[in-house]
């Protein structure tokens, strides 16, 4: 159980008219947090009533967003839009008790907008990989012939090559073609004789044997059943 | 003729015991404003999700404070199992309510301890402190550790408990529970104590509420934000959980409450090891989030409501962690306690919200 807990979207224009609303129906605030992502910060303010914990999320805040601070309403958020000015850069306006830049000492400006060089690692890699997949993607065939190029299409694509790089690749994309033209088929399982069986047994302790010997011979007879099938 | 002086309290007090500094407009010896200021412990964990994946990552959030080690990796694995999706074998629910409020007991008794230093009586300070060390034996001989439990996994927890330690957890606590009754009797009914406080720091429920005030401090002034109510995991099998409340919004209240749920602590994990039902402990958890996915979670530490939030970017690395911990809501409530109370008194106000700064900074 726990609390029910939402998450929803809300326009930094609107932040302040819902902290009013929130206030007046006896919300109390539990938080404000800050993500940096590649589109600006995202904010998001955390309110508490009874079972319910709602979550609000404004997106993209840049430095030149001014948002409006809800101290007047919920003084206890003075630690973290402070920490929000501090450690993110967000430009929080109106703070009752605003440190002015001072309430953390940091040896860098807006440390957690910054990347560590693992961190940035990952994220080209996983960007790389994503790019990858979506150009695959958007390369695969959409008809029903499952993309085999005709023969106009490959002398298309080898026009203007070199006469050995053209053969090579006028070979690859026949054989590609034909492939893509029949369906794929699943290689049948090979069935194990005996003899194979047992040499795969042999040195283990009896118990083992046994079942490993009833477990592969289950597996021959099926196999040898979708051969002849 | 009155003249306004600002003195600086902290951030090095004999009283504090992590640094908080405040600016106090006093008024000849009465404070008028306090202004507070922390930031002098911040050590950016939560920036360390970059370089730690979400299984190691646990073994940092239980030392963003010694306090509170053990609250802060449960509440941070329960939030990482939101995030995937997984549940836990019932038999580590258990386990985890009892270790939890095995340490919101070392965590009041502590307290307790700190408070009769600062109002001078250093007889209750060792007992108190010598009760607690029974406490962290336990913790010894059932985790390894006294301080950093390292207890708790995404999944569950570390080891099982035998039917031997836990018999062995409950004797402890059934051979506490005396003792503690004679220190708890001091404090509530001493007149040299209650003098120290009665009536001083007093919030209204309306303050508190209007404040977002949580945990002990909060339910002093009959404010119940108590997240254990809410039956979430283990806390959800008790037979009954009332939260202890108390109306006198005072310091005096505030002791009390914390005092007495020491004994409902007991009573739960009394309860819990009666009924723990047997299996695994643990499920093996090795997939990376979906990417986007974000969950939140709420805890009861000892010193309240603490809030947890990870997001993820679809590596086993979190893009974002965030934990939020009572005492950096209590501040706006310490501070307007203050306003209007005696010089003198500036400390007991300021040790009544039980303050844990290496958590508030991270």
């Amino acid at each position: 159980m726990g609390h029910n807990r939402t998450f929803q979207d809300v326009a930094v224009e609107d932040l302040l008219d819902l902290a009013t609303k929130l206030d007046k129906d006896g919300w109390r605030a539990v938080q404000v947090l800050c993500t940096s992502t590649d589109n600006g910060i995202d904010l998001t303010y955390s309110f508490a009533r009874d079972e319910d914990l709602a979550n609000y999320q404004v997106r993209g805040v840049t430095k030149d967003t001014q948002v409006p601070s809800l101290q007047g309403m919920f003084l206890g958020l003075f630690p973290f839009e402070n920490e929000a000015k501090d450690l993110f850069g967000v430009n929080i306006t109106g703070m009752v008790l605003d440190f002015a830049g001072e309430f953390y000492q940091t040896s860098m400006s807006e440390p957690m907008t910054i990347l560590s060089p693992e961190a940035k690692a990952r994220k080209d890699k996983a960007a790389k990989a994503a790019a990858a997949k979506a150009a695959k993607e958007s390369k695969e065939p959409k008809d029903g012939a499952g993309g085999a190029l005709t023969e106009e299409e490959i002398e298309a694509k080898v026009a203007g090559l070199p006469p050995e790089k053209a053969e090579k690749l006028r070979t690859a994309l026949r054989a590609k073609a034909q492939k893509a033209g029949k369906p794929a088929e699943k290689p049948a399982p090979k069935a194990m004789t005996e003899e194979e069986i047992e040499a795969k047994v042999a040195g283990l302790p009896p118990e083992k044997a046994e079942k490993l010997r009833a477990a592969l011979l289950a597996k021959a007879k099926q196999a040898s059943e979708e051969q002849q099938a | 003729m009155s003249q306004h002086t600002v003195i600086p309290f902290g951030p090095q007090h004999p009283v504090l015991p992590e640094p908080l500094h405040l600016d106090l407009v006093v008024d000849d010896e009465r404070v008028i404003e306090a202004v507070p200021q922390i930031g002098f412990i911040h050590r950016g964990l939560e920036r360390m999700t970059q370089t730690h994946d979400y299984n190691q990552f646990i073994y940092i959030a239980e030392r963003i404070c010694g306090i509170c080690a053990f609250g802060h990796s449960l509440g941070y694995a329960e939030t990482i199992e939101s995030l995937l999706g997984v549940e836990i074998p019932p038999r580590a629910e258990y386990l985890r309510v009892i270790l939890h409020e095995l340490s919101r007991m070392h965590s009041h008794i502590l307290w307790l301890g700190l408070a009769a230093d600062a109002f001078g009586h250093e007889a209750l300070f060792m007992h108190c402190w010598r009760l607690r060390e029974r406490i962290l034996d336990v913790f010894e001989a059932t985790t390894g550790g006294r301080v950093i439990l390292s207890a708790v996994i995404v999944g569950g927890m570390v080891r099982d408990q035998d039917a031997a330690m836990l018999q062995m957890i409950k004797d402890t606590i059934v051979g506490i529970k005396d003792e503690y009754g004679q220190l708890v009797n001091t404090f509530v009914n001493d007149s040299s104590i209650r003098s120290r406080l009665d009536g001083i720091g007093y919030i209204s429920k309306e303050d508190a509420m209007r404040y977002g005030m949580v945990g002990p401090f909060a339910r002093a002034s009959n404010v119940n934000n108590d997240v254990r109510c809410l039956g979430k995991g283990g806390y959800g099998k008790l037979s009954t959980f009332d939260p202890i409340m108390d109306t006198s919004g005072d310091c005096f209240g505030r002791a009390k409450v914390r005092a007495l749920e020491v004994l409902q602590s007991a009573d739960i994990i009394e309860e819990m090891i009666d009924t723990i039902p047997g299996g695994e402990v643990a499920i093996p958890v090795k997939h990376a989030p979906e990417p986007g996915a974000q969950a939140c979670n709420t805890l009861e530490q000892p010193r309240g409501e603490c809030y947890y939030y990870a997001l993820s970017n679809g590596t086993k690395y979190l893009e974002r962690m965030r934990m939020r911990t009572p005492t950096s809501v209590n501040l706006a409530g310490m501070a307007m306690a203050l306003k209007g109370c005696d010089l003198a008194d500036v400390n007991m106000i300021v040790l009544t919200i039980d303050p844990c700064i290496s958590c508030t900074e991270r």
